[in-house]
């Protein structure tokens, strides 16, 4: 089972992400961002990053959660290298996200992915596993 | 869903369901059948259900598939009984464009073309979360989101004559930036002067056909003129400032007994706190993008001057317009026969004002606002001029650029063994760019025909063709 699946969506980029429970969608979710951004995303981690997030309702938390990773590639320069879910609730989900440095010359771009939006979100069970949808903005 | 055909250039959604108002599609029948593959018309038809909305849930020929509000659209809501919502303005609020003129010729400037491209290619910032040579503090940063451009002018990269040609002088009233959040704030510390990414690009043109001599003349273009297309937005300053409040609006709109028939149309009552604390943060964000504008079109005129051995005296740049085509703006508008104040939202649609509106530069007073039109990067823009049609029909708003025609994905699939770089090489056209799918992304066929587009606004009468701009040379992130 792959870990996502793109979707047709004329200006942006939209993805169907795919796990055994809620918590893997959330994990997978993360780890293919980082490949659809990233052309050669390192493999290495140099540093663990405790994230904590709360918003009012699992879709939402998706979205908070997914701008947290992308954050930290456009702010921090950081790239989700593993992700280790320590807790998910409906309105909270922690993790541990170990990351390494992003060095556009060695790691390379495939195109800009700026946030996840709420357009067309949804995160429900699917054929005996779960499975989400979000559509970003490029 | 039922259409009526008004005339050739405009389409009826009757109201329906939960709309409050119909729906108004500005379109020819091709680009209504391309509106029809995607999600657009239904995401007119969901704007028309928003509380306080006003005439017509509208759609201008670029239109495509977004996030709540389709690219392409423009809604006006009562500013005391409606409601503002971010996805109405999206989340690069005051995505805009800025038009530059030269007094080059495009024959002079093709043998030093490639040197010039380089040359920009490395001054201006591109790319990924890119920082910029400008570091803002977190005391200066406030003084851009209040002054927008006027900022830039302060610190000697730009002139007063600059602000007099950008909408709203490059400052929108009633920005507040201690509303913005923490990170939004950090986003922006060092991405002031940034290009940006994705469809985001500084454009060397020139003017391959004049529609309009006396507009054009008023504007300052002639015939084989060498011109500069600036299009940028807010950065991630601009999208931080959306989340958060997409957020905000959410919880608000379920408070406010607000039912959203999608999540990305959350809102809340523009008189409301969490309206108004939007509506203080996303002027913030747009003057950020001007200031933005400003900084990079200064850098570029010193770029074109280093490349090319020019003084300012002889490369003559200055600035056509700079308009935004991500924004809500509180305006004055006939309404049913009465002067009524608004808030527009207009998400990837272009002001356009015609001649003798108050808000105009003394300069083109007589002769309307100019509208600009960027199209894909291997065909034409377009310059237009604001007619008196935008403002009887679509609260003074006219289409932003070409509009997409194929996802990304289908893209990439159609330039599969191909090399864009070369063919528009081939063409003439020198490419600097930093995405690997960048070019297969925006390749020419991705998007409309905006010929197409503006025959439609054109002939809608809600802005003028003026100058047709073709490209000579692109730099993208």
């Amino acid at each position: 089972m792959p870990r996502y699946r793109l979707m047709e969506h004329t200006a942006d980029l939209g993805a169907w992400f795919y796990g055994r429970d809620p918590e893997a969608v959330f994990v997978n979710a993360g780890l293919a961002l980082m490949t659809l951004m990233i052309e050669r995303p390192p493999r290495r981690g140099e540093a663990v990053t405790a994230v904590a997030l709360e918003a009012s309702d699992p879709e939402d938390l998706l979205v908070r959660w997914l701008n947290e990773l992308l954050y930290l590639v456009q702010v921090k320069r950081r790239v989700a290298v593993s992700i280790r879910a320590t807790g998910l609730t409906r309105t909270r989900f922690e993790a541990d996200v170990e990351t390494a440095g992003f060095d556009l010359a060695r790691h390379g771009i495939r195109g800009e992915i700026k946030a996840a939006t709420y357009h067309a979100l949804e995160l429900r069970p699917w054929r005996g596993r779960w499975r989400a949808r979000v559509v970003f903005d490029l | 869903m039922k259409f009526n055909r008004l005339d050739d250039c405009r389409v009826e959604i009757p109201a329906f369901g939960g709309m409050r108002v119909p729906g108004l599609v500005f379109a020819d029948q091709r680009l209504l059948e391309e509106a029809s593959r995607d999600e657009s018309l239904r995401q007119v038809v969901n704007v028309a259900h928003l509380p306080g909305i006003l005439g017509r849930s509208m759609a201008m020929p670029d239109m495509h598939w977004g996030y709540g509000f389709p690219i392409g659209g423009v809604a006006a809501f009562d500013l005391d009984e409606g409601v503002i919502s971010p996805g109405g303005v999206g989340y690069d609020i005051n995505c805009g464009v800025r038009l530059m003129r030269t007094g080059l010729e495009a024959d002079d400037l093709r043998p030093r073309l490639r040197d010039l491209v380089e040359r920009l290619y490395q001054d201006i910032p591109t790319g990924v979360g890119r920082a910029g040579p400008l570091k803002l503090t977190r005391s200066e940063i406030k003084k851009v989101l209040i002054q927008g451009a006027g900022w830039a002018v302060r610190q000697g990269l730009g002139t007063e004559a600059d602000l007099e040609h950008t909408e709203d002088r490059g400052a929108m009233p009633g920005a507040d930036p201690d509303v913005l959040s923490d990170r939004a704030v950090e986003r922006g510390l060092q991405q002031l002067g940034t290009l940006g990414s994705g469809n985001h690009f500084l454009e060397i043109g020139v003017v391959d056909e004049i529609f309009d001599p006396a507009a054009a003349e008023v504007f300052g273009l002639f015939q084989g003129q060498v011109t500069v297309m600036i299009h940028s937005g807010s950065r991630g300053l601009g999208y931080q400032v959306c989340d958060d409040f997409l957020q905000v609006m959410g919880r608000a709109a379920a408070k406010q007994g607000i039912e959203l028939p999608d999540r990305q149309l959350a809102c809340a009552y523009a008189g409301s706190e969490p309206g108004r604390r939007y509506f203080a943060a996303m002027a913030s964000a747009a003057n950020y993008a001007w200031a933005n504008r400003q900084v990079i079109m200064h850098w570029a005129g010193e770029s074109f001057e280093k490349a090319l051995g020019l003084s300012p005296r002889d490369l003559k740049m200055a600035l056509v317009y700079d308009v935004a085509h991500n924004i809500a703006k509180k305006e004055t508008h006939r309404v049913e026969g009465e002067e009524r104040r608004v808030c527009v939202h207009r998400k990837g649609a272009t002001r356009a004002l015609p001649a003798g509106h108050p808000a105009l530069p003394s300069a083109y007073a007589g002769v309307g606002q100019p509208v600009l039109i960027p199209g894909d990067m291997g065909r034409a823009s377009y310059v237009l001029v604001g007619a008196p049609g935008a403002m009887a029909e679509s609260f003074g708003s006219c289409c932003h650029g070409a509009g997409r025609l194929l996802s990304r994905t289908a893209a990439k699939k159609a330039a599969r063994g191909r090399s864009i770089g070369r063919e528009l090489e081939d063409q003439g056209i020198v490419v600097r760019y930093t995405g690997r799918n960048t070019l297969a992304e925006e390749m020419p066929e991705a998007y409309k025909n905006v010929s197409q587009v503006v025959e439609v606004v054109h002939r809608a009468g809600l802005a003028r063709k003026v100058a047709r701009l073709s490209p000579l040379g692109v730099i993208k992130g």
